[in-house]
């Protein structure tokens, strides 16, 4: 018996003009699905939708979602098994890499930080999220860029190439000083703050999965962590993280080689 | 009439003063053979956008540029009263939004200026590693294949020339130096790449583009110096008005 609506309920419960009401009342985000296979059939996609791509453990996938959420915007999500990817996938993208989005009569688009600024501008939903002045919006993805050198880059490489974590020590406190506001945006959450989350919203899970010498000592980052908190009190950044214990397993059946994004669905 | 390009200046060194910044305009801090600065300097003057350009010299960087962009890397641009900002496909995706120029490069459509910002992000990945990491000229070959398939009208942009063309020509501009200049490494038989070279005859007859382009041997030796470990402030350049500039 499947625990969570289909495709095609899930499409029904956020398109009815109570969709956004539902949407958060639910405190159900789309994308809570089984991935799909290398060999597996394509799903009937909605053709009236927006249909994302997603792995719901990605990092880069979620920056999609996130934009998605906190607008407001309906839209539908097939995961993917990143490690056996279906050939209807990568006729998608055929750099097999998720986050990619689809909409009815227009070919899909892929990268991640491309896809987010897109989907701020092409759909109203609740709030805008980047700022109308073009430096500003410039500033904005400058400091994606430095926080992504200072800690998403050391962070992947620790986990992933088994680095050690003395360059993401050394960012968390450079980053640290970056926030001169509440938010990285300044005094409201705004498109850097959402982009760069994924990242340190895995830094406890990451810490307490670890072999390595690694320990998120948050007095160490004061800062960080009161913006940490900032984040977590916004309804739609909570609706879409997922807990540190799925975390954990998740980074687990990665160093297994059983890279397992159903986590927490079985 | 030919127009003056800004840029055909000494860079500056650890320990040099800071010179005058523009207080007009946009101030693009570059390297003349830099393929990331170019882009900037590719939109600007496609543009028809007045700028200055202060060139650094990336093996020994003045203090006051790193006050600027603690990452070190050009392109970097300033303006009066606003914060530096970097990134080459950042800065010029902002120039082009916030100068109306002579023209507009991106698309107003968010859905067509995505698309053009996804193709320019990924044609560049392979050339890096031949480029900067002596790698092998065989992901570069196998770039120019995929790339040639991709060229279904004049300009990756559709018919007239768009953001892609701008933001990927640096690389194209180098590739027959990059052969010369490594004959064992990399080969390149251009009719191979039918496409791709009439692309780059119809780039290299953009006035603009031209104007902003460096001849084969140019590149050629200063490729062949950073190989070498050589500074290469001391180049041998292909004018006069070069020359004349007291290099």
């Amino acid at each position: 018996m499947p625990r969570y609506p289909s495709l095609q309920i899930q499409q029904v419960l956020f398109n009815s003009s109570t969709s956004r009401s539902a949407f958060r009342m639910v405190g159900q985000i789309p994308g809570e699905s089984k991935d799909f296979k290398a060999g597996s059939e394509m799903p009937k996609i909605n053709e009236n939708a927006l249909t994302v791509y997603s792995m719901r453990f990605c990092p880069y996938a979620e920056r999609a979602r996130l934009v998605l959420n906190v607008k407001h915007v309906p839209y539908d999500v097939i995961n993917i098994d990143l490690k056996s990817k279906p050939e209807w996938f990568l006729k998608r993208n055929p750099l097999g890499k998720v986050p990619t989005i689809e909409e009815p009569g227009k070919r899909p688009l892929f990268e991640s930080l491309i896809v987010a600024e897109y989907l701020d501008d092409q759909y109203k939903g609740d709030k805008k999220i980047l700022p109308a002045d073009h430096h500003e919006r410039a500033l904005q993805k400058v400091m994606i860029e430095l926080v992504t050198q200072k800690v998403n880059t050391p962070l992947m490489a620790m986990v992933y190439k088994n680095e050690s974590a003395d360059k993401l020590l050394k960012g968390l406190e450079e980053v640290d000083q970056m926030l001169t506001g509440d938010f990285f945006a300044g005094k409201t959450m705004g498109f850097v703050d959402l982009m760069v989350w994924p990242w340190f919203e895995r830094l406890e899970s990451i810490a307490e999965g670890s072999s390595e010498a690694f320990k998120f000592e948050e007095s160490r980052y004061p800062k960080i962590k009161a913006w940490m908190d900032r984040m977590l009190a916004d309804p739609d950044v909570k609706a879409t993280t997922y807990s540190k214990d799925d975390f954990v397993a998740f980074s687990k059946s990665v160093k297994e080689g059983k890279q397992n994004g159903n986590i927490g669905l079985e | 009439m030919v127009r003056k390009i800004p840029g055909k200046s000494k860079d500056f060194q650890e320990g040099s003063a800071l010179p005058k910044i523009n207080d007009n305009g946009v101030t693009v801090y570059s390297m003349r053979f830099c393929p990331y600065a170019e882009r900037v300097r590719l939109m600007l003057n496609t543009k028809h956008v007045p700028y200055e350009v202060i060139n650094i010299d990336l093996k020994s960087k003045p203090e006051w540029f790193l006050e600027r962009n603690p990452l070190g890397k050009v392109p970097a641009i300033e303006e009066p009263g606003k914060k530096p900002l970097f990134e080459s496909l950042v800065v010029a995706e902002y120039i082009d939004e916030q100068f109306k120029g002579n023209r507009e490069v991106l698309p107003s459509d968010p859905y067509e200026k995505a698309r053009q910002k996804v193709i320019a992000q990924n044609i560049t990945t392979p050339f890096y590693g031949v480029l900067f990491k002596n790698e092998s000229g065989d992901a570069i070959l196998k770039g120019l294949e995929d790339v040639e398939k991709m060229l279904t009208s004049e300009y990756f942009a559709g018919s007239s020339q768009g953001f892609v063309d701008l933001m990927v020509w640096p690389w194209f501009e180098r590739l027959a130096s990059l052969a010369d200049a490594r004959p064992g490494a990399l080969q390149i038989d251009f009719s191979c790449y039918p496409k791709i070279k009439l692309w780059m005859e119809r780039k290299l007859n953009d006035p603009d583009v031209k104007d902003t382009a460096y001849s084969q041997e140019t590149f050629t030796t200063f490729l062949k110096a950073r190989w070498r470990g050589n500074r290469t402030r001391t180049l041998v350049f292909d004018s006069t008005e070069d020359l004349a500039q007291g290099f």
